[in-house]
């Protein structure tokens, strides 16, 4: 008697499980129906094809006299109505073309102006921008040189005998640039050493600690700019001696 | 069960995972010491064995047969051919 009492609760338990789960996926259902985005208004074709086509705007309504409207094929015989006063290009620019048509509109229209160019050009070039952040963050500032090293020396992602290598190689780049910035000479070559050493760091770190070389990534002009500047390299010298 | 038996069963978690730490330890020097040679511009391939010598002093047999010694001196990595 008890079991068979259990087993009834176990059963109105299951059902109202079951009534629950199928009510969550007709809400959810519901919910998304809802959400989705109303389709975009496609323009009228005829207005672009046959502007002469459409019917006429209410202002037109106005004058009593107006005979029938003629059928399409008498349309382009002249008459004296009212309605064949109106300029037919006015038509034409109420028609908006929706954003999504805008690239087989443009094929048709030929190139865009020089300012829609220009704002094109612009939104295109920002993420490729080495200092921009990521898109859903906001930009953080670039690192500068003794917080990335001290990040390095603190990383788990390089062994001991490869964060030793790259100090040496660090400490020789930063020899040569101390002696440039002493007597001068060409510039471009310890440019290519840095962006090499700057490679290899973020390969070596990028597997383990990927938020580590994207940091590098965006620190790379700015550290170039502290070495390639004889005053801000001289006080990250000195900086490093104190 | 007695109490040998006990013991040995209360251990057998321990031995494993510190064999498996050492396992891990010893991949992880032998990546070590192969990117520092790789670093260098040397062949290697993949280490096959590693043999240490003394403190950050290693002999390294590598896949192509090549052997080296990587150690460190006056804060420099060393890599010699040997």
């Amino acid at each position: 008697m008890w079991k068979w009492e259990k087993r009834r609760r176990f059963g109105h338990a299951q059902l109202g499980a079951w009534l629950l789960v199928v009510s969550l996926v007709a809400m959810s259902s519901c919910g998304r129906r809802e959400s989705e985005p109303p389709e975009p208004e496609l323009p009228a074709v005829p207005d672009l094809s046959m502007p002469e086509a459409r019917p006429a705007p209410p202002a037109a309504d106005d004058a009593a006299p107006v005979p029938p409207i003629p059928p399409l094929a008498e349309a382009e015989r002249p008459t004296e109505s009212p309605l064949n006063t109106l300029p037919a290009p006015d038509l034409t620019p109420t028609v908006e073309p929706p954003q999504l048509g805008r690239l087989s509109l443009e094929e048709e229209i030929g190139e865009p102006d020089a300012s829609e160019a220009q704002a094109e050009k612009s939104i295109d070039a920002q993420p490729e921008s080495p200092l921009a952040g990521s898109s859903d963050t906001e930009p953080e500032p670039a690192l500068d040189l003794p917080n990335l090293t001290q990040r390095l020396r603190e990383t788990e992602a390089l062994g001991v005998f490869t964060k030793v290598a790259l100090k040496n190689q660090i400490d020789d780049l930063l020899d040569e640039l101390q002696r440039f910035h002493r007597k001068g000479g060409p510039v471009e070559r310890l440019r290519e050493r840095y962006d090499g050493l700057v490679v290899k760091i973020m390969a070596l770190v990028q597997e383990d600690e990927p938020r580590l070389a994207s940091d590098i990534a965006r620190s790379r002009e700015f550290i170039w700019a502290i070495l390639a500047d004889p005053h801000g390299f001289a006080e990250l010298a000195r900086e490093g001696t104190s | 069960m007695t109490l040998r038996q006990l013991c040995l069963v209360a251990l057998l978690p321990l031995a494993l995972g510190s064999a498996a730490r050492s396992e891990e330890t010893d991949e992880r020097v032998a990546r070590d010491l192969l990117t520092v040679i790789t670093m260098e511009g040397l062949p290697c391939g993949k280490v096959v064995s590693t043999t240490r010598r003394a403190d950050q002093d290693y002999t390294v047999e590598c896949k192509t047969g090549d052997r080296y010694r990587v150690r460190i001196i006056d804060e420099r990595v060393r890599v010699e051919r040997i």
